[in-house]
């Protein structure tokens, strides 16, 4: 995986998708949590949220790389690797 | 009394009344609400714009509250108004539900589409969305229109008969008659019987294009859950009877009427009561243009004049569709709370468009 290069703002706004997905507070969500064991999120889920990163952010995550999220690096990286693609048009 | 008898041991009830027998008791007993006006407030219905016409949200709603914010953003606003009105009738228990009660014990709903307001949504979305993964799929279970019955099913545990009746205004009474069949034949113990229907300016438009309703009234939303069980020692009501018929709809309200004064009788004759003991009449068409005077006919031919008082809750309810004959039987038992000292017996009639016709004989515990 490629080294992750997302903004302070952009990361708060990946973490308030997420938490009003999984309907728990921002805080709640650190680096370590697993996403369905600590929030019983399901892949349903995860799709509701990459959705949410194309609606509200504009980052579109190809269709073979969703992927069940678990944890916030992952969704941070996943994240960074579009939102700079869309950026730098490649 | 007959085997034929199921009692009505509690009640939960939400509507624009509040929440409770007793809000619907006081509301009902001060008469016609204000007129309806736009709903707003943190738990009234969004989405689109409702039409001027106004219409009735559920008071005192609060669901954040009541069953917690955690999953709330994924059921619809008729999965809420049903767990809240079981949840309130389980309350009334004596005590929490035992493991050995669960299998034994069921949820049967009346509905009209299921939550109208989540199908439009979901189904306007499949269209106007840019990809597939833009519809969000969890708000798909909510198109269904056993939604609400599973969903209140697993919040409580319940894992008896689970079945949800679509029938329009007469969906309660189809549902109280399912229920009502499933404890005669041993099939449950206890069952959470009743119907909820959602407000939502998708149906309010339908209502006000179809210039479907009584100038007045508007609609409304609400629910209401009866606990059932086979011989109670203390029940707040004695369902005696509930028979269903059916007309040809071509034939329009009159055939239905016609029916319906069929079912009345059919009804009373199974209950083994004498229409002359009969104290109130709580009717389901008195918002429905065209439908009010079709049911009025039908109970002056039965009672062979005026007959007995009637009990409309629609002027304070709003027309509440598939929770509306559920609501009629909540307004009979908030009325038999207090007052009405005379009456013993009182029906529950519905009629709709589709041609069903039905009557419930109910004796006051």
């Amino acid at each position: 995986m490629t080294e992750i290069t997302l903004s302070a703002e952009l990361r708060d706004k990946v973490r308030a998708i997420i938490a009003d997905v999984l309907e728990v507070d921002a805080d709640a969500i650190t680096e370590e949590s697993s996403f369905s064991e600590d929030f019983e999120a399901d892949s349903i889920m995860s799709i509701e949220i990459f959705s949410r990163f194309e609606r509200d952010l504009g980052i579109v995550v190809p269709q073979d790389r969703l992927t069940d999220l678990d944890d916030l690096p992952t969704a941070y990286a996943i994240a960074a690797e579009h939102a700079v693609q869309e950026v730098t048009g490649v | 009394m007959s085997v034929t008898a199921i009692d009505v041991v509690g009640c939960g009830v939400v509507s624009p009344a509040g929440v409770g027998l007793d809000a619907l008791a006081e509301a009902l007993g001060r008469g016609a609400a204000a007129p309806p006006a736009a709903p707003e407030g943190p738990d009234a219905p969004g989405g689109e714009a409702f039409p001027g016409s106004g219409a009735r949200a559920v008071t005192d709603f609060r669901p954040a509250e009541r069953l917690g914010k955690r999953g709330l953003s994924r059921l619809s606003r008729t999965d809420q108004l049903a767990m809240v009105a079981c949840g309130q009738a389980l309350e009334l228990l004596d005590r929490p539900l035992t493991d050995e009660e669960r299998p034994r014990t069921g949820i049967v709903l009346g509905t009209g589409a299921g939550s109208v307001r989540r199908w439009a949504e979901f189904t306007r979305d499949t269209f106007v969305q840019e990809r597939p993964y833009m519809v969000n799929p969890s708000h798909f279970p909510g198109t269904l229109m056993n939604a609400a019955a599973g969903q209140t099913a697993i919040r409580f545990g319940i894992t008896g008969v689970n079945a949800t009746l679509a029938g329009g205004p007469v969906a309660g009474l189809a549902a109280l008659r399912y229920a009502r069949n499933s404890l005669l034949n041993d099939h449950a113990d206890l069952i959470l019987a009743g119907g909820v229907e959602e407000l939502s300016a998708q149906t309010a438009w339908a209502w006000e294009r179809t210039a479907g309703l009584l100038p007045g009234n508007g609609v409304g939303e609400g629910g209401a859950i009866a606990l059932l069980r086979r011989g109670a020692e203390r029940p707040l009501a004695r369902l005696l009877a509930c028979e269903l018929g059916f007309a040809d709809p071509a034939d329009g309200p009159s055939g239905v009427g016609r029916r319906l004064a069929e079912a009345v009788r059919d009804a009373l004759k199974a209950g083994e009561v004498d229409p002359a003991d009969v104290g109130v009449v709580a009717v389901g068409g008195a918002a429905r243009r065209g439908w009010s005077a079709a049911e009025e006919r039908a109970l002056r031919e039965v009672f062979e004049g005026a007959g007995p008082e009637r009990l409309r809750v629609q002027p304070v309810l709003g027309e509440t569709h598939s929770a509306s004959a559920s609501l009629q039987l909540a307004g009979l038992l908030a009325r038999w709370r207090g007052g009405a000292p005379g009456e013993r017996v009182g029906l529950v009639t519905a009629l709709g468009p589709d041609g069903q016709a039905g009557c419930l004989v109910v004796l006051r515990g």
